[in-house]
């Protein structure tokens, strides 16, 4: 309850309260920064913190190794689900770079969104030539700042559509089983749907949500991801029963 | 729920496009869409078979031909570029070069349908082997099987290679082994069969091709390892058969079970099964305590297709074995 940010709170100003939470690391906690590899070999793990506390921004990898990574995932694993635009995603990984370097705030759906990313990247990038232990403890690790992030952003409370996509790219491309208890919620299918539907995704074609769209405007990009995103959820929840168990998108 | 479909349009077309391009222009979002069409009749699986599977009852076979009819159907909505074909795969090769993520894509959709195909006629196909009422189901689970093993090959060998190896994709490695057991179970029922030794290849073949995974990626290496745990557990259970029903062979054995056991009682026999041998002293190489990590694939395989006249296994049993293998691993698209 202590570190929960009621919801009745006006946008900016939780929005800063976030913000400074994600950039101030909790009394007497050590900062780890580094390369996750690094940190991984040398047994000093991220998820050993706080979730709601870790310092995010010291375990940001530079902006070159974050777009090789987007880059990597784009090209050898979104393929298979294509639950990012690799243009507009680009663009929110480059607004962190920016808010960094102008000490502005960070938007920390785009912090787990590049995370999540790199989750996945780094496991496939590893597994050629490491134990499949280390690929699975780094991505692990990636796995779990996402998760920071989400839980410092108070996603639950207020979903995101690049909150969902990372939560998304985690869910699809990695198993979850190992990943540490306190974010390993945000990956399971049925909170998927959940997340989702708090984003009304559910019903994004209804009439009143034509209406608004036709009177106040809106980002036709955005409306066609959350499409892909829901109908994706959906196909993800026609597959997995084994012939025999009830599906729980309907 | 009320939400469009995506329309099927490339990215750079998602900030100003409200028109699809046909689907037989292929697009980032082509196998989306057909992925969807595939989720669609799976969906329909699950609501048709649901009632008889909660009762523990026999789908009747008129209903399994029916889905099978719209799992066709919905194969055929392929676009060529989706294709198999010697004349898509020729037509195509081009656009292979330039995409190879489409490339990529048609081997997942083909192992997803082939794969769901061999598993919707999984209840006939072992009796389909005997009983000609059923021999659809038998060949087709055949053609299934052989299509799922002939995808992954032309995976591993055929440009535009997997990057990375499609053997870290559990997914597929997960496809290729149940194809391989559907294979060797085939090779069990028909050891008397004149084309026995060929389909015995057939199955080392398919053995092969784990084993080279195996080799590729520490994932496949511990998949396959946890379903050669189950398929071991299985094959021991019936080498400590009664000597009566040891000897039975394949076609007494599926005779013999007129009384079938419910899963449920199946499940808790196998656990008193294996505690009785926990007790005994281990007499075959098939020993799921040890996980005969140090035994090559190839071997296990061989000697269980060797001692394929005697499986003793009734048509429950290989049931079991293939719900167990298909259960233990989780979520395969």
């Amino acid at each position: 309850m202590g570190h929960r940010v009621p919801s009745v709170i006006p946008i900016p100003l939780r929005n800063d309260i976030t913000q400074n939470r994600a950039n101030q690391p909790e009394s007497g906690q050590a900062t780890i920064s580094g390369n996750l590899l690094t940190l991984v070999r040398d047994g000093n793990f991220p998820s050993r913190q706080n979730p709601a506390t870790i310092h995010l921004l010291s375990l940001l990898p530079s902006e070159p190794e974050a777009l090789g990574m987007l880059s990597y995932y784009f090209n050898h694993l979104d393929y298979q689900y294509h639950l990012i635009v690799a243009h507009r995603t680009e663009r929110d990984i480059l607004t962190i770079y920016e808010s960094v370097s102008n000490s502005q705030p960070i938007n920390p759906g785009h912090l787990a969104l590049l995370f999540s990313i790199i989750a996945s990247a780094i496991f496939y990038q590893l597994l050629p030539t490491e134990p499949v232990d280390i690929a699975d403890r780094c991505s692990g690790e990636a796995a779990f700042l996402a998760g920071a992030a989400l839980i410092q952003a108070n996603y639950i409370a207020y979903p995101t559509l690049e909150g969902l996509q990372a939560t998304m790219i985690i869910s699809h491309h990695l198993s979850c089983l190992t990943f540490s208890p306190t974010i390993s919620p945000f990956f399971i299918h049925g909170s998927l749907i959940n997340q989702a539907q708090s984003l009304g995704l559910h019903v994004l074609d209804s009439a009143s949500q034509i209406e608004e769209r036709k009177a106040n405007g809106y980002d036709r990009a955005e409306v066609e991801l959350k499409r892909r995103l829901w109908w994706d959820l959906a196909s993800y929840d026609w597959y997995v029963p084994p012939f025999n168990e009830v599906s729980i998108t309907y | 729920m009320n939400v469009w479909r995506p329309l099927n349009i490339e990215d750079d077309d998602i900030e100003t496009c409200d028109t699809a391009q046909p689907m037989s222009d292929p697009t980032c979002m082509s196998y989306a869409h057909h992925r969807l069409r595939l989720a669609e009749v799976c969906r329909q699986i699950v609501d048709q078979i649901g009632p008889e599977h909660l009762q523990g009852a026999d789908v009747p076979y008129e209903k399994i031909l029916d889905l099978d009819r719209k799992l066709h159907s919905a194969h055929a909505e392929l676009p060529v570029f989706f294709r198999y074909d010697q004349h898509s795969r020729r037509e195509f090769s081009e656009l292979y070069r330039e995409r190879p993520m489409l490339a990529w894509q048609r081997a997942f959709i083909q192992q997803g349908y082939h794969s769901r195909l061999c598993r919707l006629h999984r209840q006939y196909f072992v009796r389909g082997a005997r009983d000609p009422r059923y021999s659809y189901s038998h060949v087709v689970s055949l053609q299934s099987a052989r299509k799922v093993l002939e995808v992954k090959r032309i995976m591993d060998e055929e440009e535009p290679l997997f990057a990375p190896n499609s053997s870290f994709f559990w997914a597929v490695m997960h496809h290729v082994f149940m194809a391989a057991v559907t294979l060797l179970i085939d090779v069990c029922f028909n050891w008397d069969d004149i084309l026995a030794e060929k389909r015995k290849e057939e199955v080392l073949e398919a053995c092969r091709m784990l084993s080279r995974a195996q080799q590729t990626s520490s994932i496949a290496r511990e998949g396959i390892n946890a379903m050669m745990g189950i398929l071991r557990k299985h094959w021991k259970q019936e080498r400590q058969l009664p000597p009566l029903q040891e000897s039975m062979n394949p076609e007494a054995a599926f005779y013999s079970s007129i009384f079938p056991v419910p899963s449920g009682m199946q499940a808790a026999k196998s656990l008193y099964v294996s505690s009785e041998q926990d007790l005994s002293a281990p007499t075959h190489s098939f020993d799921s305590a040890n996980p005969a990590a140090d035994i090559p694939l190839e071997d296990l395989w061989s000697e269980m297709l060797n001692n394929s006249a005697h499986s003793g296994l009734n048509t429950p049993e290989w049931m079991d074995m293939l719900t167990e293998l298909n259960n233990t691993t989780g979520i395969c698209e």
